[in-house]
């Protein structure tokens, strides 16, 4: 899968966690950048990411990232 | 040596301007023996313990770091987190759990603890764990590289303006800024916003939190004379004590790093104000809400999640609800036990985990938010009885006399009735200030005025009240016990 499609993917996942059908994700969104981003929706998000791309996190992978960058690169390494 | 004591007034200035005159690659060195001055001053025996997990987090750093075997980098991480762990155990529960295991094995038999078990904990050694946790944990998921330098590294964890009590910094956020030059250049608007802060600070622990305390503790210190109402005054006036002590230390201690350049986390921002209690713990000491949230909470529900995600069976509870409410109250009890080995703080942080998972489930919103913020104090008020009162049984008698023994208002005898008069003065003085910078834009500000003589004029008032009203009696900070 490539970047570009991993992205537009989460921003589809993004905007469904979210409620916000116009979400806009960069590689360096980070969680104070997206309204509504708390511990709730965290685990909400990190599920529906599984769902969607049909992949399984570790904690190790989960606890790594710093922002949308560092997923997308997680995504893209299991999704290869 | 305390925040509020003549010596760190003296102290502080000294150390700031050897710190300007010094070179810059020298500073770390005078700013870890400043540091370590000021820890021995309390007790000197207990650098000890800092510099012996100081050396043990450094070199386990080190050790990840230089190894890329996942297996042995995990043992090392845990291995450390068990050590760090182990110490605050020793110090801070070893004498509750001594206590526990006698209550229950020889509950007809009351004999002493012995005395050995019954440690004096090492000041601040809550939170300069919590700070290596951090570090370690930060460094395990590759978050950032071990640092290299011992002496930078010493001084991020004894860093005298936060050794005591926090706010709990990261090794992401304050290590960095101990190596960059340019942010230890002299510069005005640090000096005035460091004294600003200071004297703000003191406002909040001289002439609130300690005038309080003068009323809150004849209440608490003979609950059976009091009533309902008595109660109820005296747990008002306790939030406010409990918030501007620990408040008013945290602007200290960030004004105190930020004379020196520094940038030191937030831990307070009006958490009265918050119309929800995951709102409030978003504004009430946010250093430790967001170290429990990165480091507990996060790593509690990615392991529930791998749990209830296989449990098809829920059909009622989602599993994100789940995954959420058992890693809410998880966090929140040890959250309650970090505070202290009393059953009163287990209750406290319980409560809080309950709200949260109660929250989550009816999801409050009724749009109105006065009311919401009023409900949010309300409920922190409640727990606040657990966390004042010294066991189970005084809280309770509290919330039974609240409701079923009204009784009078106790107000202090002749100059008693000072303290709580000037108490409940500067707690309006501090409303309205909260009040102009919650619901008014800050287009008109005394504190932040371009005219520096209305800023010289509001920050010169503010000391003549600190000297007016103020308590002088060096009297502890109620979150150093913690």
């Amino acid at each position: 899968m490539e970047e570009q499609a991993i992205m537009t993917g989460l921003e589809k996942v993004f905007g469904e966690v979210f409620h916000d059908s116009v979400i806009q994700l960069k590689p360096d969104t980070i969680v104070s950048d997206v309204e509504g981003w708390d511990s709730f929706s965290h685990i909400r998000l990190v599920l529906a990411v599984e769902r969607s791309f049909k992949i399984r996190f570790t904690t190790q992978e989960i606890q790594s990232w710093a922002n949308v960058g560092d997923l997308c690169k997680t995504i893209l390494t299991k999704t290869r | 040596m305390f925040f509020n004591s003549i010596q760190y007034i003296l102290f502080l200035p000294a150390v700031v301007i050897l710190f300007y005159l010094t070179p810059l690659r020298f500073r770390w060195l005078l700013l870890l023996a400043a540091s370590y001055y000021f820890y021995m001053c309390w007790k000197p025996e207990f650098i000890v313990v800092i510099v012996v997990s100081t050396l043990i987090n450094y070199s386990s750093a080190l050790l990840m770091s230089g190894t890329s075997v996942q297996k042995r980098k995990k043992l090392i991480m845990i291995s450390t987190l068990v050590i760090n762990l182990g110490l605050l155990v020793i110090f801070k529960y070893l004498g509750f759990i001594a206590e526990m295991f006698q209550t229950i094995f020889q509950s007809d038999h009351p004999s002493r603890i012995s005395p050995a078990l019954l440690l004096i904990a090492p000041i601040g050694i809550s939170y300069y764990t919590l700070q290596s946790l951090s570090y370690i944990i930060d460094v395990y998921y590759g978050r950032r590289d071990a640092e290299k330098h011992p002496g930078i590294f010493a001084l991020y964890v004894a860093f005298f303006p936060l050794i005591l009590s926090g706010p709990i910094e990261r090794s992401t956020h304050l290590l960095p800024q101990l190596r960059e030059k340019e942010r230890q250049k002299l510069h005005s608007v640090n000096i005035e916003e460091g004294i600003k802060l200071i004297i703000f600070g003191y406002f909040l622990k001289l002439v609130i939190a300690d005038r309080t305390s003068i009323y809150v503790d004849a209440v608490f210190g003979n609950l059976p004379r009091h009533g309902g109402i008595t109660f109820m005054a005296a747990i008002v006036l306790y939030s406010f004590q409990i918030y501007t002590d620990f408040a008013g230390y945290s602007a200290i201690a960030i004004g105190s790093a930020r004379l020196m350049g520094f940038d030191v986390y937030q831990n307070f921002n009006r958490p009265y104000f918050s119309s929800s209690i995951r709102e409030f713990w978003t504004r009430w000491h946010m250093s430790l809400s967001s170290w429990l949230r990165d480091y507990l909470f996060n790593p509690l529900a990615f392991s529930f999640m791998r749990i209830f995600r296989k449990e098809r069976y829920l059909k009622i509870i989602s599993p994100e609800f789940l995954t959420y409410a058992f890693a809410a109250f998880i966090t929140f009890f040890i959250c309650g036990i970090w505070h202290g080995a009393r059953l009163t703080f287990m209750i406290w942080g319980s409560l809080h985990g309950i709200y949260l998972i109660i929250e989550r489930a009816i999801d409050r919103k009724t749009g109105k938010r006065l009311l919401n913020i009023f409900i949010t104090y309300i409920m922190v008020l409640f727990t606040w009885i657990f966390f004042r009162s010294d066991n189970v049984h005084d809280a309770f008698l509290i919330i039974r006399t609240i409701f079923t023994q009204p009784g009078k208002l106790y107000i202090p005898f002749d100059s008693d009735v000072v303290a709580p008069v000037y108490a409940v003065l500067g707690i309006l003085i501090l409303l309205l200030i909260e009040i102009k910078r919650e619901f008014f834009d800050l287009k008109f500000s005394f504190t932040k005025n371009r005219n520096e003589y209305v800023r010289m004029i509001t920050y010169g008032l503010l000391i003549f009240l600190i000297l007016y009203l103020g308590v002088f009696d060096a009297s502890q900070f109620m979150y150093f016990k913690f």
